[in-house]
């Protein structure tokens, strides 16, 4: 009956976690600019992750080690410092635009600017951690996140043409804006398939002892829920395609937004917005600034676990404490928090080879996965998904540059 | 056994099975024509920085002799006490014992300890 | 005794290869940086409009009692002040008199009219409101009427 629980929990875990700020916006801009057009990207992007995020889980539960462990006991120091950077400065990114994500919520609920709830969140987010296990954060936060399902209701709420959202699913050539278009796919791509995400999935796998038992509800957490999380997301898309898309309405600011929601249950949906907004955000946040802890800790060969008091693992808490008040500079700065959003899923696109690729590597070798490592069919689909990586981190900046907007 | 392949940035573990950092650094000693052989790991940030790079050892050496008085060294366990290879490297020493924990337990007492709840 | 640590399997080629991005985006940053052209003036145009039709949509959520008055207020600023910067935005200037003088006009016009349905939200003037939604949809169309010839 306890497994049947934890199955339960982890698929809840999956569709709670997926949405924050990044596939938010994306799916809004795409939505409103595009209307059902990139819905494919949204698809794309959750299978790869289910895919990934399955193999972290299996790698992290044969070997009982992490992600950063691995990348740097298999590739050496200097292969993980690169990784690290990388990663760090990434992972940086996207704190900031979540911490910033939950500051705008408030802001709509408060009336005070976002620049003055900034640092107040990053502390909320850093006690929750210090005090915290990591159990707690992730399915109390997860659990809460369901409240996002809120945009798939509301999407089939407005009636949208079921064809023509069909059609949206299958991968197509834009009629119009052929960098813009291009550009919000990569974005999409990126704030699907977050490389942070694989990581935090492995420590979790070892912070919660996971073993061979534990295979099968793997899979099951990481296929239905990373891939049902896409759904949200999609919801999101298709809201902005009703909404937005027939008024010419591009999305170019967070306070269009609750416009989504508001056109599908009036006053409750602006509620459902902000408490939507707020919690993916601040769920998405902790789980950066621990697995930027985790990947500095792991790779260095520090103790570490989110489940230790601070007092026993005192870098690696250090090293959290220390990023989030700085992650929450940019927001309280005043920095737009919908541009941060499109550069950093940008970048995490473009990162994405420094995990994948070794993630393939890993998945093949024996001393890692024994007798668990990857059939010719996982190993296809990482392949494929290792050359898409390729090819983002090549087209994500001119995109960037010339689709950004 | 192939000392980059095998040995250098693995997990140690020590007699409990607590882990106790990576292999950062290897010590080898030459005698006479024979090859080199490994006389102990060394595990230690200084060790590391020096492998990233000569500017980013020398800086992380100064910065270690300002700061951390005597304790510039890294801390290094003799060959002789590995027990196994397997994923991880097995050491007959105990954790607690040793001077890995040095940096943690100095940040323990002066930082951690004074910030709220971080006495347990 | 020699201190020695063996260097690792991934080569710096692999740094090398990480750095070609950062000049590819410098040469395509100069490239894309230019100046004002018609085609941004169409776009600058289109997302002003976009702006003022948003704010009609925040102001009929909150005459139907659907957003509250702390966020429409909020927003309504917030545009009003975009289409400011819209409307000193130098990418105009790429633009012949006939077709910039009405976009800087209708753009004055609906920074003016946002900023009064801010005020009309906070007051909870619903009748002005109204009034004002009215004249933010006639000349969010006015400006995007004006004909842009993007063709050179």
């Amino acid at each position: 009956m306890s497994r049947l629980i934890e199955i339960a929990l982890g698929i809840v875990t999956g569709i709670g976690g997926f949405l924050e700020a990044g596939s938010l916006a994306t799916a809004a801009q795409a939505g409103s600019e595009f209307r059902y057009d990139l819905i494919w990207a949204v698809i794309v992007g959750a299978v790869c992750l289910a895919f990934l995020v399955e193999m972290s889980g299996r790698l992290s539960a044969i070997s009982k080690h992490t992600i950063p462990d691995a990348l740097r006991e298999r590739f050496g120091i200097r292969f993980f410092a690169v990784a690290l950077i990388i990663m760090e400065l990434v992972m940086f990114m996207v704190m900031a635009t979540e911490l910033g994500g939950v500051a705008i919520a408030l802001e709509f609920a408060s009336g005070v600017s976002y620049r003055w709830w900034a640092l107040p969140v990053g502390f909320v987010a850093w006690i929750l951690l210090w005090k915290g296990t990591f159990g707690l954060i992730e399915k109390g936060v997860s659990v809460l996140g369901l409240i996002t399902l809120a945009f798939v209701v509301g999407a089939i709420h407005l009636h949208p043409p079921l064809a023509e959202v069909a059609r949206g699913a299958v991968p197509r050539l834009p009629a119009h804006d052929h960098a813009r278009y291009w550009f919000l796919a990569v974005s999409i791509l990126g704030a699907s398939i977050s490389p942070y995400l694989f990581a935090f999935y492995s420590a979790g796998a070892v912070e919660d002892k996971w073993d061979v038992s534990h295979l099968t509800i793997n899979r099951i957490t990481a296929g239905f829920g990373m891939g049902f999380g896409g759904i949200v997301a999609i919801g999101a898309l298709i809201l902005a395609a009703i909404v937005l898309h027939p008024l010419d309405v591009q999305v170019d600011s967070f306070a269009q937004l609750p416009l989504l929601l508001t056109s599908a249950f009036g006053r409750v949906g602006f509620a459902l917005f902000v408490c939507s907004l707020a919690i993916a955000c601040f769920g998405a946040a902790q789980e950066i600034a621990l697995t930027a802890a985790y990947m500095l800790a792991q790779g260095l060969g520090w103790r570490w676990s989110e489940n230790l008091p601070p007092a026993e693992d005192a870098r690696f808490s250090l090293a959290y404490t220390i990023l989030i008040p700085l992650a929450a500079v940019p927001a309280a700065a005043g920095v737009d928090i919908l541009k941060l959003t499109n550069i950093s899923m940008v970048l995490s696109a473009a990162s994405l080879p420094v995990i994948v690729a070794p993630l393939l590597i890993l998945m093949n070798d024996r001393r890692y996965v024994r007798d668990y490592g990857n059939g010719w069919f996982s190993n296809t689909v990482v392949a494929l998904i290792t050359a898409l990586a390729f090819v983002l981190a090549v087209v994500s900046f001119p995109l960037l540059i010339k689709g950004g907007g | 056994m192939l000392l980059v392949h095998d040995v250098l940035d693995k997990q140690l573990t020590d007699r409990h099975g607590v882990r106790m950092g990576k292999a950062d650094g290897l010590v080898m000693l030459q005698e006479g024509d024979g090859p080199p052989r490994v006389v102990s790991i060394e595990v230690g940030s200084l060790t590391l920085a020096r492998r990233l790079g000569r500017r980013l050892g020398r800086w992380a050496t100064a910065l270690a002799r300002r700061w951390g008085g005597k304790h510039t060294e890294s801390y290094r366990i003799p060959w002789t006490l590995v027990r196994g290879i397997t994923l991880e490297i097995a050491v007959d020493v105990d954790a607690e014992a040793t001077r890995v924990n040095v940096v943690e337990d100095w940040l323990r007492v002066h930082v951690v300890e004074h910030l709220p709840g971080g006495r347990p | 005794m020699l201190a020695t640590s063996p260097g690792t399997s991934i080569p710096s080629a692999d740094v090398r290869r990480r750095a070609r991005p950062v000049l590819l985006v410098t040469a395509l940053a100069l490239a894309a940086c230019g100046g004002p052209t018609p085609e941004k003036a169409a776009q600058a145009r289109d997302r002003a409009a976009s702006t003022a039709t948003s704010a009609g949509l925040v102001a009929s959520a909150w005459d139907s009692g659907a957003a509250p008055g702390i966020y429409a207020s909020d927003a309504l600023a917030g545009m009003a002040k975009a289409l400011e910067k819209d409307s000193a935005a130098p990418v105009w200037s790429a633009l012949p008199g006939p077709a910039r003088d009405p976009i800087l006009r209708e753009l004055g016009i609906l920074r003016a009219t946002t900023a009064a349905l801010d005020s009309a939200v906070r007051r909870r003037d619903r009748p002005t409101l109204d009034a004002l939604r009215g004249s933010l949809g006639d000349h969010g169309r006015a400006l995007t009427a004006v004909e842009i010839d993007t063709v050179p």
